[in-house]
């Protein structure tokens, strides 16, 4: 690199990483210093020139270039040949339709799900068997990572100043797994997202905290299903919004004996995951600005004789009626909302779920192609 | 880019709206209009193939941005 | 002596944030332009996208004008109705 680049001046290594804490520069734990070289050997792992936009940020007018990347790639600990995986990250949460602006700046606190398939998981590493969500996996910790440090460092996202998350959650400082595409029952989740065998990809999800879903006692689908239901329906979560569900390879083995395909696993968990109406009155679920919001009123009445109270009513929707009972408010608007992934150790009956950020609609899921 | 640009030298805030595959161009189109960074409103493509519904939904999403990118910025 | 490298992006925003024609308070009852360049459903997305601000921030008039080559830069003369009477303008499409 010729180009003369801004940075500081440090004296050793401890120096720089204290620096790089005096800056503001990390997520509360230690970075690797960004050396020149080490930026650039980053950078060389990618397909991209150093001012290759990969990142758009509208909302605050921000631009992320494949050299901005590449630092926070290697402050978050990356080898090199993991930054095509980052890099087709950034791109999948810089979509349009990601509306990065909402996940990354609200109150609700999400962590930036990545979920990777295809060849590219032998090839780095990235790790889908048990623990697939806990620390030990170099490419799970440091991708997620980077991604995490360029909301940071890039697009301003500092806790209390951009970052308005109330009180956010450990998934925030990386969510990054491979999918055990070898215990599914089902294709791989790329396929199922409209790519094609062998290729690899990352899918990104705007994801609030877990709910561990331990079952031991049954291979009945039926039965396994309605505790992910009942997980789903969690009145603290419940929203219009999206589902991403990691099931263990035990879970998945039991729907695979039974004959399950995803979409009638999906079609399953929506049909069962919901409350009533009146139960999310009676928690007080319902807020003024319900009233005003066309997506919320549809999503609450969807299933009531006669659809949405004309006009609505300011004291019906505060107040519990008789005929709330009967009004059934899924999780979700359908069961597209539900992204099935297989993943975990193959002993243990411990699946997870994960809501979508917000208390409405949420982001879609977003998948792109992790570049050769 | 350059029809909004034209309106911001002459005192009036402008916003536009460009597709996704579009940014770089709009990046490099601001710089060399002197107004390096400047922000487009990005949604997807395409848009020209629409049926008007789809077009609106578009307009939709993107409404607040709009506002947004027009107003005074909040400080803190 | 080693260099770190800056792993931010602050600047970018504050020079072009001087350069920007200053922006009002509220788009409440501001006479906005629209401006199509010719390319297609730019105009039904701007039209669509002042109905939004019109329930939202109650904007008031809105004056439209097409472009009819969306390659040729904009003139003076073709842009005087806008320079003339709106606050702000909203143009369409680059794609």
């Amino acid at each position: 690199m010729t180009r003369q680049h801004d940075g500081i001046d440090v004296e050793d290594f401890w120096q720089a990483i204290e620096a790089c804490y005096e800056q503001s520069w990390t997520d509360g734990l230690p970075v690797v210093p960004p050396t020149e070289s080490l930026v650039a050997r980053m950078l060389a792992a990618g397909p991209w020139a150093e001012d290759d936009v990969l990142l758009f940020e509208p909302a605050r007018n921000l631009t992320v270039t494949a050299y901005k990347a590449a630092i926070n790639a290697v402050m978050a600990g990356c080898r090199p040949e993991y930054f095509p995986v980052v890099g087709a990250a950034l791109h999948a949460v810089g979509d349009p339709t990601f509306e990065l602006h909402g996940p990354a700046t609200s109150t609700g606190g999400a962590a930036l799900m990545v979920i990777v398939n295809g060849p590219v998981r032998q090839r780095l590493g990235i790790h889908g068997g048990a623990n697939l969500l806990g620390p030990g996996f170099r490419a799970n910790a440091t991708i997620g990572r980077a991604l995490r440090l360029v909301l940071l460092n890039c697009l301003g996202c500092q806790p209390g100043v951009l970052d308005k998350s109330t009180q956010g959650w450990p998934g925030k400082y990386s969510l990054c797994f491979a999918e055990d595409e070898e215990s599914s029952p089902w294709e791989p989740l790329s396929v199922a997202r409209g790519f094609k065998p062998g290729q690899s990809t990352v899918t990104v999800f705007a994801a609030e905290s877990g709910h561990n879903v331990l079952s031991h006692g049954t291979s009945s689908p039926e039965r396994l299903l309605a505790l992910f239901a009942d997980a789903m329906a969690g009145l603290g979560s419940l929203s219009p919004g999206r589902s991403v569900i990691v099931v263990a390879p035990e879970h998945a083995d039991h729907l695979k004996r039974a004959g399950w395909s995803r979409a009638r696993t999906q079609a399953w968990l929506y049909e069962h995951a919901w409350r009533s109406l009146a139960d999310l009155k009676h928690v007080g679920k319902i807020e003024p600005a319900f009233f005003t919001n066309e997506t919320m009123l549809q999503w609450l009445y969807r299933c009531a004789d006669g659809g949405v109270p004309t006009p609505p009513d300011v004291d019906t929707l505060d107040r519990v009626v008789a005929q709330d009972e009967a009004v059934r408010v899924h999780r979700g608007l359908g069961p597209d909302d539900i992204l099935l992934c297989v993943g975990g150790g193959q002993a243990g009956g411990h699946s997870a779920f994960f809501p979508s950020w917000s208390r409405g609609r949420s982001v879609p899921f977003v998948t792109k192609e992790v570049p050769a | 880019m350059l029809d909004a640009i034209f309106f911001e030298k002459r005192g009036i805030p402008a916003s536009v709206l460009i597709t996704e595959p579009f940014v770089p161009t709009a990046v490099g189109i601001a710089q060399l209009a002197g107004m390096p960074g400047y922000p487009p409103a990005v949604i997807p493509h395409p848009v020209g193939s629409l049926s008007t519904a789809e077009v609106q939904e578009r307009a939709d999403a993107v409404a607040a941005v709009i506002g947004a990118l027009l107003l005074r910025a909040e400080s803190g | 002596m080693t260099r770190i490298l800056d792993p931010t992006i602050r600047t970018a925003a504050a020079s072009v944030a001087a350069q920007l024609a200053p922006r009002p308070a509220r788009l409440a009852g501001l006479t906005v332009g629209l401006l199509a360049n010719g390319k297609s459903n730019g105009m039904v997305l701007l039209d669509r996208i002042a109905d939004r601000l019109r329930e939202r921030s109650g904007i008031g008039e809105v004056v439209r004008l097409s472009k009819t080559n969306a390659s040729v830069p904009l003139t003076e003369e073709q842009a005087e109705p806008l320079l003339k009477r709106c606050a702000v303008v909203i143009t369409a499409i680059g794609d």
